[in-house]
């Protein structure tokens, strides 16, 4: 229930309760007033009816009694009168018909009120009618005995009522109740009315300031409450308003903050993600101060590509880390350059922590930001690129080396084959002592060579072809090592073999494998003319997701240089005396190596020099598969120019016990 | 007729075949060191052919790369002419699948060029000892 309706019920009650009291008290006062008037009234009348009724007794002239009671009849407001007398016997009435019966004698006077069906309320006054006793007089109310007694003593010689109507007095007075009961309910609706209406004059405001709090407490901050009175509610108004005012400006409610928080998590996320991929970008990215080539910020491919921590490069300028701007003169020309064009693509070295230098193509972007300026550097690490370029280009000679050698050796091959046919013949016929022996077993020798050099090259124009096989490399290892044991032996060379039991079959042409580790041995064993010891180990490696038989060979040998290394692999380069080598033995072994989608890597030192080959792995089911298909492909080809030269030995020895084998 | 009376079994004939005269020379002293076999040369498949109609020869080492009847069509051709007539395919280190083609065809094997005496004399007493068991 709000506040109007309690006070206006409770202001209502209130005057309606004082004003009924009020009235009550007014109408009992007046009503006992009038009947005060009406008892003197009556009793006025009561009493000169009794006096004349006593004189009446005293003389019997009973008209005076009636004559009393007829003046008396002809008053207002009177319904009866009577005289009885001492026995209670009436002996006169305003009614004559009620003459001679009897009533309860009284000697007292006595006031009562009663009721009538007809005739409403009354006021019954009862008096007694009294006399003296005269001792000697004979008309004495013989009947009375206490008048015997008491002679010379006042008697009762009858009673004396009048009944006097009340029914004006009750219809004044009910009247008057009904008067005043409609002028309190007049007053106390005029009162709601006036209660109701200074309720609203003053509620409203005050209704206005509560939607004001409310709105407020819902976060609507910019509500404002409009009261046009001039009073303190106007006040209050005023002053709540400049509170809603003073709160947009200091305070925010927990939603608009959670908002604001979520927000700049949000941004905050963002900013980490983006920064993680910088971090994580291929390429190393540096952010520089033009002016001091001072490093502002660097992303983590910058730290691993350089060696430093981000800390250790915010500290450095590029001139430290750069060979090709090592001092400041440098870089001010480099950054008037990159001012100038806007961007630079150059090529230059970078410098590790550990004074390593690496290549890099470095893309410098000029850059105004916020009214600063910076150079933003990304540069790419080279050194994969220059290798797959060397690669590519090891590649291109080797196939050009290829053709050229197959063109050659062909036609080298038929006055060759004289040289060597006619040699032969005549070492086979020469005598012992004979003065001719050393020259033409030097043609044999040397025409041989040149054979092994035709055939290297012939070899090595034709990698690519053969069949591959899922081969055991122990078996292959152990075979080539019995090749090469005789000459290790010679050159006292100790062969040690680690060969691990757990290497699954690898896809290869078994022929090819042997070739390049009797290439490998044979270099190691040029390696160290005065003895040494050569180690083979193979094992299965996982690198995931692929997994790779290992081999190595390394050699006690005096080491390759570092200015040889990176040639090493390249046709026709050897590092041996002149007619020693023909230096396609490694060449030929990358080749090999490569067509086997192998790896085969170097490292060497003095002392050590190891050639680590990689050859995958091949699961049973791959080699399965790979013997399904090379078995359907020769059903449906009866002949193909890419066979293995073994597989046909092979043939031939079958149909021909004594089938030449080849190569 | 003057032949046969000098020599109780008729000699056999190898015939070699090849453009390159000091090749071919070659060959000759080796297989004329051998003895009891007669050795013809011809310097290309048709030359080759004139002398197989003759008859008599019983191996003919061909070299792969003539003018004139190379020598896969020179096998097809001996072979068409006199099946018995065995042929052996000379040929450079490298193009090892032409001969293995070759002895498919019918070749009774192949010998390497630059030169291997030892491979070479294998190959020859091989295919002697075979014609005389027949």
């Amino acid at each position: 229930m709000n506040i109007k309706i309690k006070f206006i019920i409770f202001n209502t009650a209130l005057i309606v309760l004082i004003t009924f009291g009020l009235g009550a008290l007014f109408i009992v006062t007046v009503k006992g007033m009038l009947n005060k008037e009406m008892e003197k009234r009556g009793l006025d009348l009561g009493r000169a009816l009794a006096e004349k009724s006593g004189f009446g007794f005293a003389l019997r002239p009973e008209s005076e009694i009636l004559e009393a009671i007829q003046e008396i009849m002809q008053r207002d407001q009177i319904l009866s009168a009577r005289v009885s007398d001492a026995r209670g016997k009436i002996i006169a009435h305003s009614d004559i018909r009620e003459v001679g019966k009897m009533v309860p004698p009284q000697s007292a006077s006595q006031l009562s009120y009663g009721k009538n069906k007809g005739s409403g309320s009354y006021i019954d006054v009862n008096l007694p009618i009294e006399g003296v006793e005269i001792r000697d007089d004979d008309f004495l109310i013989p009947d009375d005995p206490a008048g015997k007694k008491d002679q010379d003593e006042t008697i009762v010689l009858g009673n004396a009522q009048v009944l006097m109507s009340l029914e004006r007095v009750e219809t004044f007075i009910r009247s008057l109740t009904a008067t005043l009961a409609a002028i309190i309910l007049g007053a106390a609706l005029l009162v709601m009315a006036f209660v109701f209406h200074i309720l609203k004059v003053f509620l409203s405001p005050l209704q206005a300031l509560k939607k004001g709090v409310d709105m407020l407490g819902a976060g609507n901050l910019d509500h404002r409450v409009q009261i046009s009175t001039k009073d303190e509610i106007a006040d209050l108004a005023r002053s709540f308003n400049q509170m809603a005012e003073n709160l947009i400006h200091t305070t925010v409610s927990k939603g608009e903050l959670q908002k604001s928080l979520d927000l700049l998590k949000r941004k905050e996320q963002d900013l980490r993600l983006f920064r993680g991929l910088i971090d994580r970008s291929n390429d190393g990215i540096f952010v520089v101060d033009p002016e001091t080539s001072r490093m502002i910020d660097v992303n983590e491919k910058a730290c691993a590509n350089l060696g430093y921590t981000r800390e250790e490069l915010c500290r450095m300028k590029v001139t430290d880390i750069s060979p090709n701007v090592s001092d400041e003169l440098a870089w001010k020309a480099h950054a008037q350059e990159v001012k100038r064009k806007d961007y630079v693509v150059l090529e230059i070295i970078h410098k590790r922590k550990d004074g390593s230098t690496y290549p890099v193509e470095i893309n410098v972007k000029f850059i105004r930001l916020e009214d600063k300026e910076f150079f933003l550097a990304v540069g790419r690490d080279l050194t994969d690129r220059r290798k797959m370029q060397a690669q590519v280009m090891q590649s291109e000679k080797m196939s050009a080396v290829g053709q050229l050698a197959a063109g050659v050796a062909h036609e080298i091959n038929n006055p060759l084959g004289v040289i060597i046919g006619f040699a032969q013949g005549l070492v086979n016929r020469l005598k012992p002592g004979d003065s001719y022996e050393m020259p033409v077993k030097s043609i044999e020798r040397e025409a041989l060579r040149c054979k092994n050099l035709v055939q290297d090259l012939l070899t090595f124009s034709r990698t690519s072809v053969g069949d591959r096989e899922p081969q055991d490399l122990t078996h292959i290892l152990e075979s080539a090592v019995t090749l090469v044991e005789t000459r290790a032996k010679m050159g006292k060379v100790t062969i040690e073999k680690v060969l691990s039991k757990d290497i699954p079959k690898v896809l290869c042409n078994q022929n090819q494998i042997q070739q390049v580790i009797i290439n490998l041995a044979n270099n190691a064993f040029d390696a160290m003319p005065d003895g040494g010891k050569l180690k083979i180990s193979a094992h299965l490696i996982e690198e995931n997701p692929l997994s790779w038989v290992s081999l190595k060979i390394t050699d006690s040998g005096a080491g390759i240089s570092s200015e040889a290394l990176p040639k090493i692999f390249e046709p026709f380069f050897t590092t041996k005396e002149v007619g020693k080598g023909t230096g396609l033995g490694l060449s030929l072994v990358y080749e090999i190596i490569k067509k086997h989608s192998g790896t085969v890597e170097v490292t060497s030192r003095p002392g050590e020099t190891e050639f680590h080959i990689k050859l995958p792995a091949r699961t049973g089911r791959e080699l399965e598969e790979h013997v399904i298909q090379v078995r359907e492909r020769r059903e449906t080809s009866g002949w193909s120019p890419d066979r293995d030269l073994t597989k046909y030995g092979k043939g031939s020895l079958e149909r021909k016990p004594e089938g030449h084998k080849g190569v | 007729m003057e032949r046969r009376k000098n020599d109780s079994v008729p000699k056999r004939t190898i015939l070699v075949v090849d453009d390159e005269p000091g090749f071919r020379d070659m060959l000759k002293w080796h297989l004329d060191g051998i003895g009891g076999v007669d050795v013809a040369t011809a310097r290309d498949g048709e030359e080759a052919m004139k002398h197989a109609v003759k008859g008599n020869i019983f191996l003919v080492i061909t070299d792969l790369t003539m003018p004139r009847l190379n020598g896969l069509e020179l096998l097809e051709k001996i072979k068409e002419k006199n099946p018995q007539t065995e042929v052996v395919i000379l040929t450079g280190f490298g193009s090892v699948e032409t001969a293995v083609h070759a002895m498919k065809k019918g070749a009774a094997d192949f010998i390497l060029k630059p030169f291997d005496l030892k491979a070479f004399t294998k190959m020859v007493g091989k295919i002697l000892g075979k014609v005389q068991e027949k």
